[in-house]
């Protein structure tokens, strides 16, 4: 007979695995730590995202960069920030490319490009699901 | 597939290979297209009435870089039964700063508003056409130069408040070929050369207030119209067939549900064949939208354009003054596509009045 204890901490331990996969990931946005800049509004990051700002505040250059599409954070952070889906996300780039005079942010294929390349690059700000694990990067908004 | 064909359909592959072999690991080619299909009923001849596949535009942006950017658009649409294929953009780009951008290729000639914020997407637009004057030089009412092959610059300065923009440009110019027949001639682009020495010089300067939700325009072109055919009014080929500044003013409020858009032009043509006379002409369209209900907008717009009937440059062309009303009612779908519901009533100067019932489905393929 199988133990009783056991089949408890079985039924726990897989009711917890099933809680943790279907639990919603936190999306940070990142900055390089030599951004002068350390925290975010939710209306900044949305301007950042859509082109419609190229600097903050004191004129300070930054470049988002995106991850690539079909990306479960990418889909994340723009239902969270702007709520879109990822196909109005795509249309909204496709008019802005069409002008000729914009282009959508580049797209980095997971969370380590993302983190390495704004670790690199002073100009870069980007979105990855939780907290870094380091100090090259550093937090400048929460996504719930 | 006849000949003409498979050369425009080569041509096309061949810049997207070119595009393609560019790429860097971390820089896609962005490619999209727009397309729309319509239905249009009118009081004219019955051979122009029917189901009509409108324009097929096929885009491909790609950044090089942090700085160089590429952009070339090709549009397939339709001219009687055969399928046009029109380069009408390319371009290569380097942003210094916010401020300068340089640009070389063909490009949207920086005149007005709606010249350089819609192209050949019918989607982006809230009617179902352009305003007739705003037509493209292939366009059977074409009176701008809408295209410019040459140099541009542009850049904006932000203040807070106002945000200033400017784009320059300077190239081939237009030209008209008068060894063709009168309703057949058009305002060529010059993609591969000037008939002439003198350079074609436009420029914008816009004024936006964000928070207002207005923008200013004032923009000019100044050009030497050549003859570009042996010439059948006693003007040679490459001398100055029209003189011709254009100035214009344009203006876009925005605020909620409510939008209005307003260009007004000034032709002074200085007209060396003919009577030799200089000529003043005016053209203008004022637009107003109103969403009124999520997903639904309705929109009026009219256009009118005058001149003397002795200025050469619009005989030349073979054309007439008018005056259009526009009544449009906009479905939007989703964001990759809507229907448009249009009727028009364009009254002529001298041929017969126009009434149109234009059903237009659009899209976007992102």
């Amino acid at each position: 007979m199988f133990p009783f204890s056991k089949g408890v901490g079985l039924a726990l331990t897989l009711l917890m695995m099933s809680a943790a996969s279907g639990a919603r990931a936190e999306v940070v946005v990142i900055g390089h730590p030599s951004l002068p800049v350390n925290e975010l509004d939710l209306q900044k990051v949305k301007e950042l995202w859509l082109g419609k700002i190229k600097h903050l505040a004191d004129n300070v250059p930054v470049r988002p960069v995106d991850q690539i599409p079909n990306s479960k954070v990418r889909d994340e952070f723009y239902m969270l920030t702007l709520d879109k889906s990822p196909q109005q996300v795509k249309a909204y780039w496709a008019r802005i490319t069409f002008t000729g005079k914009d282009t959508a942010p580049l797209a980095l294929s997971d969370d380590a490009s993302v983190r390495a390349w704004v670790a690199s690059h002073p100009e870069a700000i980007g979105y990855i699901g939780g907290a870094p694990a380091d100090n090259s990067v550093k937090v400048l908004f929460k996504l719930k | 597939m006849n000949n003409e064909k498979f050369n425009n359909m080569t041509r096309l592959a061949t810049a997207t290979a070119a595009l393609l072999v560019f790429v860097a690991p971390a820089h896609a080619v962005d490619f999209g297209a727009f397309g729309n299909i319509r239905y249009l009923s009118s009081n004219q001849d019955a051979a122009t009435q029917g189901f009509m596949l409108g324009g097929f535009d096929l885009y491909a942006s790609h950044q090089i870089g942090d700085k160089t950017h590429v952009f070339v658009e090709y549009v397939m649409e339709g001219n009687g039964n055969t399928i046009v294929t029109d380069l009408e953009r390319l371009s290569v780009s380097r942003s210094f700063n916010d401020k300068f951008t340089l640009a070389a290729g063909r490009f949207h000639t920086p005149i007005g508003y709606w010249n350089n914020i819609y192209h050949h997407g019918a989607l982006l637009q809230d009617t179902a056409g352009r305003p007739n004057f705003l037509d493209f030089e292939d366009g059977a009412d074409a009176i701008l130069p809408t295209h410019t092959v040459g140099l541009a610059a542009n850049g904006k300065f932000d203040t807070g408040r106002l945000q200033f923009s400017y784009d320059l440009a300077v190239g081939n110019g237009t030209s008209i070929n008068t060894d063709n027949a009168a309703d057949t001639r058009e305002l060529e682009v010059n993609n591969s050369g000037d008939p002439n020495k003198s350079k074609a010089i436009a420029a914008r300067l816009g004024i936006d207030s964000e928070n207002s939700g207005v923008k200013f325009g004032i923009s000019t072109v100044l050009n030497h119209i050549p003859e570009s055919g042996v010439g059948t009014l006693g003007v040679a080929q490459g001398g100055t067939l029209v003189a011709q500044k254009i100035f214009g003013l344009d203006a876009k409020f925005e605020m909620d549900k409510f939008d209005a858009l307003a260009e007004a032009y000034r032709f002074s043509n200085d007209n060396k064949t003919g009577a030799a006379k200089k000529n003043s002409a005016t053209a203008y369209f004022a637009q107003f939208g109103y969403r009124f209900m999520e997903g639904w907008k309705v929109v009026y717009r009219h256009e009118n354009v005058s001149f003397d009937v002795n200025d050469a440059y619009f005989k030349m062309l073979n054309r007439e003054e008018y005056r259009q009303h526009v009544l449009t009612l906009r479905m939007d779908v989703d964001d990759s596509n809507a229907v448009k519901f249009e009727i028009n009533r364009q009254r002529n100067a001298v041929s017969a009045d126009e009434n149109r019932a234009i059903v237009q489905w659009e899209f976007l393929i992102p």
